[in-house]
């Protein structure tokens, strides 16, 4: 090489830390008082989840009539939000199980987080399909047990069945992983605290974990299956999820392309709305050094890929259309592109389309507040896309005279303001209770002594430096 | 509750006796289930029965349930009386004065449902919109529940007061006032003579709130006699319409309908199909089927029916001068063209008319005659009393009442307070009368003026009967005690008359004297009387109607009417399907009815047309003022492809008192609104706009100005996208046909009964071909295009067969109105010039049922028997079957629909479930009606024959356009339309094989191209 540059690679963790200084950063976070700044972001959000629970009451007590959906549009807004939750969830086991099986070491600061995420997005979603039933005191009706109705088993044909398999599923999944995770860290935070009853509480919850080379080694091997298991998870959960679309027979629906492109679409938000906290948290909490810009960019440089997946289905969506011969088929883009709703359709393409294309430039991706407005920017139009999808496939379909617009009530507005209420709620809740970083992941990738050894090892080395047992792996 | 625990209570006398044991009789499903597990009941088991009972309690306790009401055995069971088993009674319907036969359905003592009689020689089975819906009228509650006249509220205090206040009159000179609408009814007629004749000068004054004087008194003019002909539909080959809307609110558009569709039979083995011409201002429901309609202003009518009178008199050798007229609205040539087949078809033509213009009236009188049509289509022989209304009788009357000068006024059936442009005037002065009787069944503009208050029965309550054509009489009978403590008007009368008697008395009495010696055969009376009432009409001789013969001269040329100036507009108020005059404005179903033209509800509203529109730069919900003669209304606006550019359409019957009752209607939540207007009325009252002073009382009224106004109105819509092409302005596939109509001419139809059918869909390489087997029946439908009238008649029927509930208008407005059956209406061709087709669609069980693989809970499921069976009460409502339904046929309970107003909750069917919130419901081609019939069948050990099982929509069809059978049976008439090479299937293409068959729309033309809407081609990638 003729540049005289480091051979090591640059550090993933900055501020060259001492495990300990992670340990005191990670866990002195939950030891202080909370700030004034958490107060009024717990403050209003929970103002937001308290008003969104009493509109999904009222509309319990009073009816789905409290919605905006008519005869032809059936489902919008619960559906739409629905699958805007679940599509959320996925950038936490795509980083948490996926990267970790690529050995994608970096992962390691935002997996915590992005697996937290998760769960609440999932909670979120999974509000939607109880309260978008007529008689939500029946939900457990599509749920095989026996029972004494005959037995009357629920119809396997269905895809809200499948839905019900695979989100319990992935909810189970993503729990106990993110659970497993946390164990060294709760063990950290409960030695770490004096008597009371946080260390009562992290105890039960550390689960007698004593940092053994045994444990180690157990709790390693248990992680790796259970990333194996919720690997197939991050592609099972939107595709069925796409299914209750795609198996269906209304023209825009019925689209084989759905599961790859729900797939992306998934991954795609999911990744922004992790890149819409890490921004807000590393500034908040002081993590700088954790959540670096490399973390950042290649969370860019993902939604980028992901978010040019999206473009090219919806380009291959219209091709379909235009090649399948059905009218209904080619009607219903057409009519979504230039019918009631393009509006909807248009802020879906820029958001979703244009918008990610920014990120090919690295003055883009190096800008924390362009990056963060982009995210803003792709939710906003992730949601439109399966709002498009939904309405406008069903406000116009085979029987012109069945033909009806849609436009939701303050009921509907408020429970969708309410299910982000409910999730920053939570994961303020999260930030405060529960170490945001894996500790225990990130003190095996410290780049601690490393500048020192920079200059004694040779030119050819390339060894990475293990500083725990943790985590030892291959670096490809 | 008691402490005492010694007493003990027994469920049974065995049990009292100890001969039983408790436990076995009252075990529930939980008991029944713990002593089937072995070994009584373990650890486990005990807890999951426990489990199960607190679960269920819980669920119990927290979710609202319908009461529970004790039903009490009969403790004596009258003969014949089965609980369960529905009795018919045959009756004849007073929605209007058309007199349709019924069948009045009685299941455990109370009318539940009217059916028409299918033996009625003149309705021939059906029956309409507002008879279907009338049955709802007796269960109101806001009727007036007895007499009353100033602090009197009993009918022997009334008596009194009315009986002194009444004999100064007897021998004075004051007029005494009886003010009717048409009676079809003899002995009323005969009671209202005889009382009338107990005053010196008993005046009986009829009006029909739709005039039709003018026919009257042009057949008075020109016959000699003031006689309203019956129109013989159904042996006219080529009727040509002015402004009649004779299959939707004309007269009697049942009879009308039934005739109409006679001659327009494809199946046969030659094919026929009259031809109908239909010339008009407005688009009515009867311009819709017509096979060539002319858009004319209302003005221009007289010197179109001229020019016709002078062709046809040319052709038929006769003289008729058109030398006045100077222009025409329609071309010469299609004038010369009409003549032609009017002339070509001499003897079996009709030209009618509903202008209220005498002299248009005499040239349609004087064409008849000159094609042979009196005596043939026009039967003066045969009388109809449907119409009888005297304009001029009736000015003298209001003037005579304004001027203070009457004596005493009584009112039945109408409501000039409201039905008069001078309204508010008449109401001021009835209130001023001494004498005022009103015998409205409800609280109404006029019964409130009137000083006694004497309700009348509803017809289902009271005796009566009715020859609305002459030579067939029908008994109205009684199928429920009254409910409230009204009176039959019959009874009143003869009370007041001194000779107080029962209604069936009065009946029969008259029948004895009158009807009976008029009858054939020389039966005695009592059999007479048996089978009439049995049969529910009896046809009698009549006395002949002598000198009735065309006075040659008497008809001439009519003089255009001056149009309004520069941008006048002519007001033309019509009447709806459903709200007719308005008598019916009390009734939700109706309210609710979407009208079969416009598609809305709950409203009256401005038609324009879509040229007016456009050039006022209004659409749909925009308020105008409309302003004649210093009378100013705001109203929203509808655009009405087909109407005449020049022409406001507004609806008659709206804004009544009657209607202040739908306040509240429908669910009530914090964005719902009122489905009344800010007057607290539903719809504007538009008596301000008509003219006074008629001769004969018009609905038209030239030199209106239009303006717009401020604001939004947004009308209750059932359809809002109406064309059967997709929107023009969508680049690539816009403006493409759909081929869910699919349509031909009558030429291309007489050469290839196929055509009209460019997709023709044949499914080779089913996955799951025998994915249902029907070893039994398989149920099918079929749906003929050609016939449907779109007169929504079965919409109705349906919904008081299948208790589907009302939401109002600000539910109808977010498009969710819960008819099982609809009527979608489509337009096709350019701007105003459009055709138009009716398709009832309802759910369409298909067997590739799309809905049913979808629904977690199995809640939808498949029949052996075809049908698509919703299962109530496993339905958790997720919607999925509604998306995933092509025809959208599925409705869904938004909310908790209303059913606290428990005497209205009497005509609930009790074979059917009444829904509750949250779960989804549709039609279920009346399985109700199947299962009856297959347990009829049972028990009298025959088998099910064709035509046993009727759903309701079938049932009351005027024009036989719905078939139901079993598609198994080859012989079946549905066998053999599913076999036609008229059929197809809507959405065919998507292979969810409905069992709804549609027969292909005909039009009697003579080629495509004389509307550019049927030649759209559905265009295939």
């Amino acid at each position: 090489m003729a540049e005289a540059s480091s051979n090591l690679r640059t550090p993933l963790i900055l501020g060259d830390k001492k495990p300990i200084e992670v340990s005191d950063d990670i866990c002195g976070i939950l030891e202080r008082k909370p700030t004034q700044l958490w107060w009024a972001a717990f403050g209003v959000s929970l103002f937001v989840l308290i008003v969104g629970a009493i509109a999904t009451a009222y509309q319990v007590s009073t009816g789905i009539g409290t919605w905006g959906l008519n005869k032809s549009v059936g489902w919008a807004f619960d559906i739409t939000n629905f699958v805007f939750w679940i599509g959320i969830g996925h950038a936490g086991t795509l980083i948490s199980a996926i990267l970790f099986l690529f050995r994608q070491r970096w992962r390691t600061s935002v997996n915590r987080a992005a697996e937290a995420m998760t769960i609440i997005a999932v909670l979120c979603a999974a509000i939607f399909p109880l309260i978008h039933m007529g008689r939500p005191w029946l939900a457990f009706w599509p749920l095989p047990y026996p029972n004494f109705r005959g037995p009357l088993w629920v119809n396997f044909r269905s895809p809200l069945v499948w839905d019900i398999f695979a989100i319990s599923t992935y909810f189970i999944i993503s729990s106990v992983f993110w659970y497993v995770g946390l164990i060294p860290d709760l063990a950290t935070i409960r030695d770490r605290a004096k008597e009371g009853i946080r260390k009562k509480i992290m105890g039960i919850l550390s689960l007698g974990w004593d940092g053994s080379y045994r444990t180690w080694v157990r709790y390693e091997t248990v992680y790796l299956l259970l990333a194996g298991l919720a690997t197939p998870l991050v592609v099972s959960v939107h595709t069925i999820v796409s299914m209750d679309f795609a198996t269906s027979i209304i023209p825009g629906w019925h689209t084989t392309i759905f599961p790859p492109y729900f797939v992306a679409g998934a991954v795609f938000s999911g990744f922004a709305m992790v890149l819409l906290l890490i921004p807000i948290a590393r500034k908040v909490m002081n993590l700088e050094d954790y959540f670096t810009m490399r973390h950042i960019d290649a969370m860019c440089k993902i939604i980028l890929l992901t978010g040019s997946i999206v473009g090219l289905a919806y380009l291959t969506e219209f091709f379909t259309a235009a090649y399948s011969g059905s009218v209904y088929e080619q009607f219903v883009f057409m009519n979504r592109a230039f019918g009631p709703y393009a509006w909807a359709y248009w802020i879906m393409v820029s958001c979703n389309v244009i918008s990610p294309q920014l990120m090919w430039f690295k003055r883009v991706r190096s800008n924390l507040y362009i990056v963060f407005a982009l995210t803003i920017v792709v939710n906003i139009g992730m949601w439109f896309e399966r709002f498009v999808i939904i309405v406008t496939s069903l406000h116009r379909d085979y029987l012109p005279s069945s033909w009806a617009d849609y436009t939701p009530t303050i009921i509907e507005l408020l429970t969708l303001a309410g299910t982000f209420g409910l999730f920053f709620t939570l994961f303020l809740l999260f930030c405060r209770f529960l170490p945001v970083i894996a500790m225990g992941e990130v003190k095996g990738i410290l780049s601690y002594g490393r500048s020192k050894r920079a200059r004694n090892v040779s030119k050819t080395c390339d060894e990475p430096v293990g500083m725990t047992p943790a985590l030892e792996g291959e670096e490809a | 509750m008691s402490n005492d625990s010694s007493k003990r209570y027994w469920m049974s006398p065995q049990e009292l006796e100890g001969t039983t044991d408790r436990t076995a009789e009252s075990r529930s499903d939980v008991a029944e289930w713990m002593e089937q597990a072995p070994g009584n009941v373990n650890r486990r088991s005990f807890l999951k029965a426990a489990g199960f009972t607190f679960a269920a309690a819980t669920a119990a306790a927290g979710c609202k349930r319908m009461p529970v009401k004790k039903a009490i055995p009969y403790l004596n069971q009258p003969e014949g009386r089965i609980a369960g088993r529905a009795i018919h009674y045959a009756s004849v319907c007073d929605g209007c004065e058309a007199g349709c036969g019924i069948l009045v359905r009685n299941r455990d003592g109370r009318p539940i449902k009217l059916e028409g009689n299918a033996e009625h020689p003149v309705t021939q089975g059906g029956l309409c919109a507002i008879g279907q819906a009338s049955i709802l009228g007796l269960y109101d509650s806001h009727r007036y529940q007895g007499p009353k006249a100033g602090d009197s509220s009993t009918w022997a205090e009334v008596d009194k007061a009315l009986m002194a206040s009444l004999a100064p009159l007897r021998e004075g000179s004051a007029p005494v006032y009886f003010v009717t609408s048409s009676v079809n009814s003899p002995v009323k007629q005969a009671s209202i003579d005889a009382f009338l004749a107990s005053f010196s000068n008993g005046q009986h004054v009829v009006y029909d709130p739709i005039s039709s004087s003018a026919i009257l008194d042009a057949h008075e003019q020109t016959h000699g006699r003031r006689i309203f002909p019956r129109y013989r539909f159904d042996k006219a080959e080529v009727v040509v319409s002015l402004d009649a809307d004779f299959l939707g609110t004309w007269i009697s558009p049942i009879e009308y309908t039934a005739g109409y569709q006679s001659l327009r039979q494809l199946d046969g083995e030659t094919p026929r199909q009259s031809y109908h011409v239909q010339v008009e201002s407005r688009m009515s429901l009867t311009g819709t089927n017509a096979d060539k309609r002319y858009r004319v202003a209302p003005e221009d009518l007289g010197q179109t029916v001229t020019l016709l009178a002078a062709a046809v008199a040319r052709k038929t050798h006769t003289t008729f001068s058109a030398s006045a007229v100077e222009h025409s609205a329609l071309p010469a040539e299609d004038i010369e063209a009409l003549a032609e087949r009017l002339v070509a078809a001499k003897g079996h033509s009709l030209v009618v008319s509903g202008s209220q213009d005498v002299a248009v009236q005499k040239v349609c009188n004087f064409i008849n005659d000159a094609l042979g049509n009196y005596g043939a289509t026009v039967d003066l022989t045969h009388p109809s009393s449907q119409r009888q209304g005297n304009d001029a009788k009736l000015a003298t009357f209001v003037s005579t009442l304004l001027a203070g000068k009457a004596g005493a006024v009584f009112v039945a059936g109408v409501n000039p307070a409201y039905d008069l442009p001078e309204g508010k005037k008449i109401a001021e002065a009835l209130a001023g009368l001494k004498v005022s009787v009103s015998f409205a069944e409800r609280p109404d503009e006029t019964s409130e003026a009137c000083k006694f208050n004497c309700p009348d029965s509803h017809y289902l309550e009271s005796w009566g009967d009715a020859e609305a054509v002459a030579g067939v009489v029908s008994i109205r009978q009684p199928v429920i005690r009254p409910i409230f403590k009204t009176r039959p008007l019959l009874e009143s009368l003869a009370a007041w008359m001194g000779t107080p008697l029962d209604g069936r008395s009065i009946v029969m009495a008259h029948w004895e004297s009158t009807v009976h010696p008029r009858s054939n055969g020389g039966v005695a009376f009592r059999k007479f009387w048996d089978t009439t009432l049995r049969a529910g009409f009896a046809t009698v001789n009549i006395a002949s109607v002598e000198g009735a013969v065309y006075q040659k001269g008497s008809a001439s040329a009519v003089v255009a009417k001056a149009h309004g100036e520069g941008d006048a507009f002519t007001v033309v108020a019509y009447p709806k399907v459903g709200i007719s005059d308005g008598r019916h404005a009390y009734n939700p179903w109706l309210q609710e009815l979407p009208d079969p033209v416009s598609k809305a509800t709950w409203d009256n509203y401005a038609c324009l047309s879509v040229a007016a529109a456009a050039s006022l730069k209004v659409s749909e919900g925009d308020m105008v003022k409309v302003d004649v003669d210093a009378a100013t209304i705001e109203l929203p606006v509808y655009v009405q492809p087909g109407q005449h550019d020049k022409v406001i359409a507004i609806a008659l019957g709206y804004g009544q008192k009657i209607s202040e009752r739908f306040s509240g209607v429908g669910p009530q939540w914090i964005s719902s609104k009122p489905s009344v207007g800010e007057d607290g009325l539903v719809g504007k009252d538009i008596a301000a706009l008509q003219e006074t002073g008629l001769v004969n009382r018009s609905l038209q009224r030239s030199g209106a100005t239009i303006v717009r106004s401020r604001g939004k109105s947004p009308l209750a819509c059932t359809q809002t996208y109406h064309r059967i092409t997709t929107p023009e302005n969508l680049p690539f596939s816009g403006n493409i046909r759909r081929n869910n109509v699919q349509e031909t001419t009558l030429a291309a139809y007489k050469n290839d009964p196929t055509a009209g059918r460019p997709d023709v869909h044949h499914f080779e390489g089913e996955l799951y071909k025998d994915d249902h087997e029907y070893k039994g029946h398989h149920w099918g439908m079929a749906v003929d295009l050609s016939a449907c009238t779109g007169c929504s008649a079965c919409t109705i029927a349906c919904h008081a067969e299948n208790n589907v509930p009302v939401g109002g208008k600000d539910e109808v407005r977010r498009r969710r109105d819960m008819h099982w059956m609809r009527i979608d209406r489509y337009y096709s061709g350019p701007g105003d010039e459009v055709d138009v087709v009716h398709q009832p669609m309802m759910c369409q069980h298909c067997d590739h049922a799309s809905c049913e693989n979808v629904c977690p809970v199995l809640a939808t499921v498949h029949t052996d028997e075809g049908l698509n069976a919703q299962v109530y009460n496993r339905c958790v409502g997720t919607r999925y079957c509604a998306n995933n339904c092509a025809y959208k046929v599925r409705r869904f309970n938004w909310f908790n629909y209303r059913h606290d107003d428990q005497l209205e909750n009497m005509v609930l069917n009790p074979d059917v479930t009444v829904r509750t919130r949250g779960i989804m419901e549709k039609c279920s081609f009346c399985v109700q009606r199947i299962n009856e019939a297959k347990n009829e069948a049972k028990r009298k050990g025959v088998k099910l024959a064709d035509g046993d099982i009727k759903p309701a929509c079938q049932q009351t069809c005027a024009a036989n356009a719905i078939v139901f059978g079993d598609m198994n049976d080859p012989e079946s008439e549905i066998s053999k339309l599913m076999n036609s090479p008229r059929h197809f299937k809507v959405l065919e293409e998507i292979n969810v094989r409905p069992s709804v068959a549609y027969m292909t729309l005909v039009r009697n033309r003579a080629d495509d191209a004389q509307h550019e809407g049927t030649q759209e081609e559905p265009h295939h990638g």
